[in-house]
């Protein structure tokens, strides 16, 4: 998958600070697997390992193909 | 020395800051540059660590100062602008950095490309040191390093930090700092332009991308598999919290058996008196009460480091994250909880691992309610006296449910405590969890050694000091004013006489009008008060007003319960005394240990104050219910 956005402008912090950690647009993101209890999830992006809460990561909007409709995206959870 | 030599010291010293991610291998630069030798403070006027270090380069002095671990240079909170209030020299009694070093992890380059541009635009001399470029060749990656200096127009330095491959490159860069480049055109200020910067100098440096690593990747489909990885979190908490008690308790036993030892030979060697019993029972003691939390610590940090340096903490942490979700903590908090059932010290030192000072800060303040293993003592010698020896279901007696019910009705208070603490006093400041998982990695028994020899030193040195100090004024407050006892009495009764009559003895008179409500006299009053400098004193300050030889002895607990009051006739503790003092050690933070090392760890008597009133509030008012509730319903029936 790739990232299409993150819900939030920048003066949002949590955008902010997801973009920071490299949830940029056209970054390759992928869920790796989610915690036992169901929360949290590990993603792989950048070429590292990054566990995000279900309220943050439904900021990030994806597309599950390359070159996808950017209108229409899918949420990463 | 000669007028001609000019000592290295009045040479004007340079400031380095060392910057940089979580993670990225920054810890391990300043020690391996510094050699471990780092004063460790906090920042004015919050719970963020500082820490800095004098740095040899040739013959000039310089001093490197670690900044807290960031993924850029615009914080969200508080606590995180610390890092650009140090970078503009605007931290009270720091200077303004006269060069910035940047640390980056090779192989999460493209994430930390705009953070570097971001740095870069301060215009401060900078260099980049690369780290982790072991694990990025053992993952099929490499980069071009000459490129990326180019591209960037600083000076980069590869370094494989804890084997100290390229700290020599580094030190002759950083004794050089005219030689330093500095880029034409500074990285674009916009964020989605300096992206665009960061990309292309990525599809410019990249040579081969690094792929999974795939020894993480196998142990992870175990370690964190919904099933196996559950089970394998208990077995090692399990594991982990059963070691601080097992393997601990005979190195305690062994401290205590020397103390002991000590304090009687200094009775042998010094003339009798006061000075013998001050330097036997005060100072000697003092030391002990200081040294026997040693052990515990050593095999916390042992453990605790290695787990951390193996990267099976952060799983750790994932996997329990949802349930410290709830009371607002995350998954980090948990382990320094667990590790206060052992002790609170140990506890409150491991919150280190917690990245939010918020977080930090409520786990620290609810750590006490984790029952210690100083309070076993107390427990044990209170329930074996009152509570009977009877079978309630199958092999479960009655005294272990009492147990069980203390152990459980204070874990649940720090839960509790802490859930209300994050929604009123200690709100969030608005920081998402956020947590990378490691790759797995062999630690090195170098660095291991040194962090397990760094936290029991830290320990010593910065509460040992306190500990000793309210030791010795306690053994004041029981020993003096020295009274002698009138010569009809036998020599038991003297002792109880010489300590009614001493500072702490009046005070527990001064007490009782306000201990009475929980059912407490004067000697329990007395008893509390010693039992400030450690809970399982109380034992033996029992055994000293109830006049009886042994500590835990049968004779202790037929005192206990045959002890009447001289007035009323009736028995002192009754069941709902009991239970009131049970409850009492449940919550009261009688421990002068626990709030000389949350001074230090919180850096002001502002909050172990506030710990200190809050849960001897939380304790008066539950002994009181207790004791109401006993006295009301009465515990006969199903005690006697």
């Amino acid at each position: 998958m790739s990232v299409v956005g993150v819900v939030g402008d920048e003066d949002d912090p949590i955008a902010r600070r997801l973009n920071d950690l490299g949830v940029r647009k056209g970054v390759q993101i992928e869920v790796l697997r989610r915690a036992p209890l169901g929360d949290p999830t590990v993603f792989e992006l950048c070429g590292y390992q990054l566990c995000l809460r279900r309220t943050e990561s439904v900021r990030v909007e994806v597309s599950r193909l390359p070159g996808a409709n950017p209108e229409n995206p899918a949420r990463a959870t | 020395m000669t007028s001609a030599t000019i000592s290295p010291a009045q040479a004007p010293s340079l400031l380095f800051g060392l910057l940089g991610s979580p993670n990225a291998g920054k810890t391990t630069l300043f020690n391996a540059l510094t050699g471990m030798r780092a004063r460790v403070g906090n920042y004015p006027g919050v719970t963020v660590e500082r820490r800095e270090a004098e740095l040899r380069l040739g013959d000039r002095r310089a001093v490197l100062i670690d900044l807290p671990g960031t993924y850029g240079l615009d914080p969200i909170s508080a606590d995180e602008a610390i890092v650009n209030e140090v970078l503009a020299g605007t931290t009270e009694g720091l200077a303004r950095p006269d060069a910035l070093i940047m640390v980056v992890d090779a192989c999460s380059l493209q994430r930390t490309l705009p953070f570097l541009g971001q740095a870069i635009r301060l215009d401060r001399p900078m260099c980049v040191v690369l780290t982790m470029l072991d694990e990025l060749a053992a993952r099929g990656g490499s980069l071009d390093i000459e490129r990326l200096e180019a591209a960037l127009g600083i000076p980069v330095v590869g370094v494989i930090g804890h084997r100290g491959r390229g700290l020599e490159a580094l030190k002759r860069l950083l004794g050089d700092l005219p030689s330093w480049s500095r880029p034409a055109i500074p990285p674009p200020e916009d964020r989605a332009e300096r992206a665009g910067w960061a990309d292309s100098i990525l599809a410019n440096v990249i040579q081969q991308r690094p792929t999974r690593h795939r020894l993480t990747e196998r142990v992870d489909r175990i370690v964190l598999h919904p099933l196996w990885g559950s089970l394998l979190f208990v077995a090692v908490m399990l594991t982990f919290f059963q070691l601080i008690f097992t393997w601990a308790s005979p190195a305690m036993d062994l401290i205590d058996g020397l103390v002991t030892t000590l304090a009687a030979l200094s009775h042998a060697w010094l003339p009798e008196g006061w000075v013998a019993n001050l330097v036997a029972d005060g100072l000697v003691a003092g030391v002990g009460s200081v040294i026997i939390f040693l052990p515990q610590i050593v095999i916390l940090f042992s453990l605790l480091y290695l787990l951390e340096d193996l990267g099976y903490m952060a799983r750790a942490a994932f996997v329990i994250d949802r349930v410290m979700g709830r009371i607002g903590l995350e998954g980090r908090s948990f382990v320094a909880l667990l590790s206060s059932f052992a002790c609170a010290i140990p506890g409150i030192m491991a919150t280190r691992t917690i990245p939010s000072p918020r977080d930090r800060l409520v786990t620290i303040l609810v750590a006490p309610l984790m029952t210690c293993s100083a309070r076993l003592p107390v427990y044990a010698l209170l329930i074996s006296a009152f509570v009977p020896e009877r079978k309630v279901w199958g092999p479960i007696g009655l005294q272990g449910l009492v147990l069980l019910g203390l152990y459980l009705g204070g874990a649940t208070a720090a839960l509790l405590v802490a859930g209300i603490l994050k929604r009123t006093l200690i709100r969030s400041d608005g920081l998402p969890f956020v947590m990378e998982l490691p790759t797995y990695r062999w630690p090195t028994a170098k660095v291991w050694f040194s962090q397990v020899f760094g936290s029991a030193w830290a320990f010593l040195r910065r509460a040992g000091t306190i500990i000793m100090a309210a030791s010795i004024v306690l053994w004041f407050l029981l020993n003096f004013p020295k009274v002698e006892a009138p010569a009809n009495l036998d020599e038991r009764a003297a002792s109880v006489y010489v300590l009614e009559h001493s500072a702490a003895g009046r005070l527990g008179h001064a007490l009782e009008p306000v201990i009475a409500p929980l059912g407490f006299d004067w000697k329990i009053g007395v008893g509390l008060i010693a039992s400030l400098a450690a809970r399982e004193i109380l034992v033996a300050t029992l055994a000293q007003i109830y006049a009886t030889s042994g500590d835990e002895g049968e004779s202790l607990r037929e005192a206990l319960r045959s002890e009447t009051d001289p007035e009323t006739g009736e028995l002192v503790f009754s069941p709902a005394t009991v239970g009131s003092l049970l409850v009492f050690f449940v919550f009261a933070l009688q421990c002068t240990s626990t709030l000389a090392i949350m001074r230090r760890e919180t850096n002001s008597w502002r909050w172990p104050a506030f710990a200190f009133v809050y849960l001897f509030t939380l304790a008066y008012s539950a002994s009181f219910l207790t004791y109401r509730f006993i006295s009301a319903f009465g515990a006969n029936d199903w005690l006697s």
